[in-house]
């Protein structure tokens, strides 16, 4: 789970440019993952995010077939970043000069944010990250919860529980420790 | 950012946290789009972050009013210090109300 079943090397690259279907769902499904979070912290919606993502492919895609980039095989992920910010930017660019959404596509788009989110994990992976949660003690969980769910302020938690931010990292870190320890069950 | 800075500063959970600088992120997903090993805890993490939030849409109504309720319960005095402003209001407005009255009636007995 989680791991890069390829390495990015020069038959990866040209496979991809190929269009060798293994190897794009790989190419899409990783970096796929690694752009929504990337996108999702700083887009105001799920179908921007999504949209974003899209035209980061194509561009990458169509970069690769044509034989311009990724020279270095090495550099595969920071060429793809670099493509993403390029995007992005030009997406501020236009959002800046549009108006504002009105209420119902404003609800319509929050409706779209679920889909865009299963781009993070696979259902088996999602199964195997709730059972790890599961087995959390009660406080561990419930801080998760605040932070992720209710996204209270950390400074509030942190006086609340009498504790500094440094615990809140190592709370993170723990749950994903026990997620790497904890076997897979079929 | 090196690999050994992002593992120092914890930097998958500051990112995941929201606690970067903004050249801080552009710096260390850089770093993680060409680290598996980053990559590898920022998409853990970002899916953990993901569950509890699922979970949260699922359970919102109970569970908050009774987490809100228990939040308010310790920062009230329940099962923190009970050392806190509002707690301590009372007993002081109590204790110059005490001393106003004894000099009151240390005054009438003159």
């Amino acid at each position: 789970l989680f791991r890069q079943r390829f390495p990015f090397d020069r038959d990866y690259i040209d496979r991809l440019a190929a269009g060798d279907p293994e190897i794009e769902q790989h190419f899409t499904r990783y970096f796929g993952e690694l752009l929504s979070i990337k996108l999702r912290s700083r887009l105001r919606s799920a179908a921007l995010v999504e949209e974003v993502i899209q035209e980061t492919f194509l561009r990458l895609l169509a970069s690769v077939r044509q034989k311009k980039a990724i020279d270095v095989p090495g550099g595969v992920g920071a060429f793809v970043n670099a493509v993403c910010n390029h995007v992005l930017f030009e997406t501020y660019r236009v959002q800046s000069r549009t108006s504002s959404l009105d209420e119902d596509t404003a609800a319509d788009l929050q409706n779209l944010r679920i889909d865009s989110e299963t781009r993070l994990a696979s259902q088996e992976e999602r199964a195997h990250v709730r059972s790890i949660l599961a087995l959390l003690p009660d406080k561990e969980r419930e801080v998760l919860r605040w932070l992720f769910f209710e996204e209270r302020d950390k400074d509030e938690i942190c006086r609340l529980l009498g504790v500094d931010r440094s615990t809140l990292r190592g709370l993170l870190h723990g749950a994903r420790q026990r997620f790497r320890a904890e076997p897979v069950r079929e | 950012m090196t690999h050994e800075q992002a593992v120092r500063t914890m930097a998958a959970e500051r990112y995941l946290l929201g606690e970067m600088s903004e050249l801080e992120r552009y710096q260390f997903e850089a770093h993680y789009f060409e680290c598996a090993e980053c990559a590898e805890d920022v998409r853990l993490g970002a899916a953990i972050a993901h569950e509890v939030k699922t979970d949260g849409r699922r359970s919102a109504p109970a569970r908050t009013t009774a987490s809100v309720s228990a939040a308010r319960t310790r920062s009230s005095g329940g099962g923190g210090s009970w050392r806190t402003p509002a707690n301590l209001l009372p007993w002081a407005a109590t204790a110059v109300l005490a001393l106003v009255v004894a000099y009151q009636a240390g005054c009438g007995w003159r």
